[in-house]
């Protein structure tokens, strides 16, 4: 199963950065679930380059690809949906607030419900649903490397139904349960 | 149940409800007759009798897969029961022969013929895939062909080996035929994109009469299948002129199902059809004005004036020569960092100062060009008071904007060029592939060179190198794409099929215990690992 996504910056806990290698995928790339492990598709810097390296990013970045056998795989993580992104956080309160503010500026003068009514309506329900619309979900995917070190990468699927993303996350899951059983009983036998 | 009846003719037998008109045919899966209802003399269907060889349940698995299914290209379940200790299954009759004997009395099929074929094959393959079904033995002894008014229909049967998809597979799936095998079937994992392969693999049968893989033993065929890649279309067939086709049959036979046409329905997608939609085939020939690779060199070029006319006008502004040392400083900066990536210290070292050297005269400069153009100005009897901060704020801000326009669209630009240079010397080392392969190799081993970290390119060239017999320079290959991506099973397997092929053992152990340690599901290790001790003789 392959599916199209767009990578995120890692947010690895402090302790795992002092000791672990994040991976800095850069733009559009895909994730490809497969028996052996799970595959990432992207661009990742050949150098790293702070601060202009994400203005420059395609200029340093290359074409390839790492896999991840689910056994190795410490956490998935998957942030809650519009809260996830600090920009869209901000614009959802600034939006809302500033919707309620115009309600109460209407209400406060003698503007009447016709103009206070869809001024509410703007603010509790469109607002909300537009941000919720745009955002989704990212996913945080923490695995162990052959040195014992940790390494993660972040990633958000490209826009896909949510039945879609389901059977994209229930399968990952499946395969990680599979996996992890597998070596389970391998132990006991 | 079969019996001839007291009241009629010796030779008609019955199974069950229904009256057997005439044996069809005969196979490893049963036999089957056109036959009738009782009750509907007037509809014929196709009735399979199998003999339950001690498992019941297996026999069943078919009808219960075909019950899932519907589809014009898939043959339609009518009745299944078991009858006498046999299964019998009540099929969809199809007045029509297998695609082995029709193609076989039409001749080679054009490409418009193929893509018809293709598109009414993807649309039931997607069908059965997203019902959960994998087929796993496409071929054309599989594919019945009906003709019609709008050309021939073509219709899947024989599911008998076929199942549902399931979740980790630990252990090795066998079935399917050897020529049509995809490489991940043949090791024993099929996946819904080993029939995509299948499909392409007679998709090019059908151009060509020629299967793709071919081998005297069982050994050589799966090495050709593993290892090589296919005759190009172009050197088979002198008036082939469908690279888009083309592409699309080397995109399913990837010897990686990540690298793959991904779904039926991406291969349905990338043919034109739509769900279910049958066009007549004299549409379906697409009028191409320009080759595949004639329109990726009008890109490169597209790309590249692009590139240059972007960058001069980003320059503009900021006078050429600062800038041109601004930029000869970043392309120097560049080159070090990659050379010390690759591990070259000292020419990576010196490339990084003198970049870093250049950017800091190239910054120098900058700041005394202006009031050098001021002074100049000022020399001129112009009065600089007056005029230099306007020019200094209007420099200012042309400078933001156009290198907020033009850098960034100059650095897509390259990036755009650079892709289209990788389609362009993977597309090259493909159609090389046609006698001589010393090409094919010195094609892939430059962009492997250039494009290090490109793990695809990597692996089509150790592949390549394997199989010519250059198994020293595989495993060179091989363990540069481990070094990179330590979990590369693709690459694990190249590296110990090397080490086995080279006749040592001991390193072909040690790498299948390595990945074994990681993911112990991964059955072709084992079997590799096996191998290889069989061979060394080492007591297990």
């Amino acid at each position: 199963m392959k599916q199209e996504c767009k990578f995120q910056i890692p947010r690895m806990s402090l302790w795992d950065s002092m000791f672990g290698r994040p991976l800095y995928f850069y733009g559009k790339g895909s994730v490809v679930l497969q028996d052996t492990g799970l595959m990432v598709h992207g661009d990742l810097p050949k150098f790293m380059l702070p601060f202009f390296g994400r203005f420059y990013a395609r200029l340093i970045t290359g074409r390839t690809m790492r896999t991840v056998p689910y056994s190795q795989v410490i956490r998935h993580k998957v942030t809650g949906r519009w809260v996830s992104i600090s920009f869209l956080k901000i614009l959802f309160f600034l939006l809302w607030f500033g919707g309620i503010g115009l309600l109460f500026m209407s209400v406060a003068s003698d503007l009447g419900p016709a103009v206070a009514i869809p001024l509410g309506i703007v603010a509790f329900v469109v607002i909300p649903a537009v941000i919720l619309m745009f955002d989704r979900a990212t996913h945080y995917i923490t695995y162990r490397l052959p040195s014992g070190k940790r390494s993660q990468f972040a990633f958000r699927l490209s826009p896909i139904s949510r039945d879609q993303m389901s059977i994209f996350v229930n399968r990952l899951n499946e395969l990680q349960s599979a996996a992890a059983a597998f070596e389970q009983r391998e132990s006991i036998q | 149940m079969t019996m001839a009846t007291s009241t009629e003719s010796a030779t008609i037998e019955r199974i069950g409800p229904y009256i057997v008109e005439r044996k069809i045919g005969e196979g490893a899966h049963g036999t089957v007759y056109a036959a009738h209802h009782r009750d509907k003399p007037s509809t014929t269907v196709a009735l399979k009798v199998v003999e339950n060889r001690g498992n019941l349940d297996r026999l069943l698995l078919e009808p219960e897969i075909l019950s899932k299914l519907r589809h014009p290209g898939i043959v339609g379940l009518q009745d299944y029961f078991i009858d006498n200790d046999r299964l019998v299954v009540s099929l969809e009759f199809l007045n029509g022969g297998d695609l082995k004997a029709w193609s076989k009395a039409h001749g080679q099929f054009n490409a418009a013929e193929t893509r018809d074929f293709m598109r009414q094959m993807a649309s039931a393959l997607q069908h059965a895939h997203e019902a959960g079904v994998l087929h796993r033995d496409i071929k054309p002894a599989n594919i019945i062909v009906v003709e019609g008014r709008d050309g021939p229909r073509y219709v899947l049967t024989d599911f008998g080996i076929s199942r549902i998809s399931e979740g980790l597979q630990v252990s090795r799936k066998t079935g399917g035929t050897y020529h049509f095998m995809a490489p991940e079937q043949l090791r024993g994992r099929p996946t819904a994109q080993s029939d995509l392969w299948a499909l392409g693999v007679v998709a090019y049968q059908l151009l060509t009469s020629e299967l793709p893989f071919g081998g005297e033993t069982v050994k050589e065929l799966a090495a050709e299948v593993l290892y090589k890649s296919p005759v190009p279309l172009a050197s088979l067939l002198k008036d082939f002129h469908d690279d888009e086709l083309a592409e699309i049959i080397y995109g399913t036979l990837e010897k990686q199902p990540a690298n793959r046409i991904d779904s039926a329905a991406a291969l349905l997608q990338q043919l034109g059809g739509g769900h279910q939609t049958k066009t007549p085939v004299s549409q379906n020939v697409r009028v191409q004005a320009l080759t595949i690779d004639a329109q990726a060199q009008r890109k490169v070029r597209r790309y590249t004036v692009g590139c240059v006319m972007s960058a001069l006008l980003w320059s503009g502004p900021l006078l050429t020569i600062p800038t041109t040392i601004v930029l000869a400083g970043l392309w120097c900066f560049y080159q070090g960092q990659r050379a010390i990536f690759h591990r070259h210290l000292l020419r990576g070292s010196s490339f990084t100062l003198g970049g870093l050297l250049l950017l800091l005269i190239g910054y120098v400069v900058t700041q005394a060009f202006l009031p050098a153009v001021l002074a100049g100005l000022h020399a001129g009897g112009v009065d600089v008071n007056k005029f230099g901060s306007a020019i200094i704020l209007g420099s200012t801000i042309s400078i933001v904007l156009f290198s907020l326009i033009f850098v960034p669209l100059t650095v897509y630009l390259f990036s755009k060029l650079r892709a289209q240079h990788r389609e362009i010397g993977l597309r090259r080392a493909i159609t090389e592939n046609s006698g001589d392969t010393d090409k094919q190799l010195d094609i892939l081993g430059a962009m492997a060179q250039e494009l290090t970290e490109d793990l695809v390119v990597r692996q089509k060239y150790a592949e390549a190198l394997l199989a010519h017999g250059r198994q020293r320079e595989a495993v060179v290959e091989a363990k540069l794409m481990l070094n990179e991506d330590p979990y590369n099973m693709a690459a694990g397997l190249l590296l110990a099929h090397s080490y086995f092929e080279l006749g040592l053992n001991e390193l072909t152990i040690s790498v299948c215990d390595a990945f074994l340690d990681i993911a112990g599901y991964c059955f072709e290790f084992r079997e590799l690992r096996d191998l290889a001790s069989q061979s060394a003789g080492v007591v297990q």
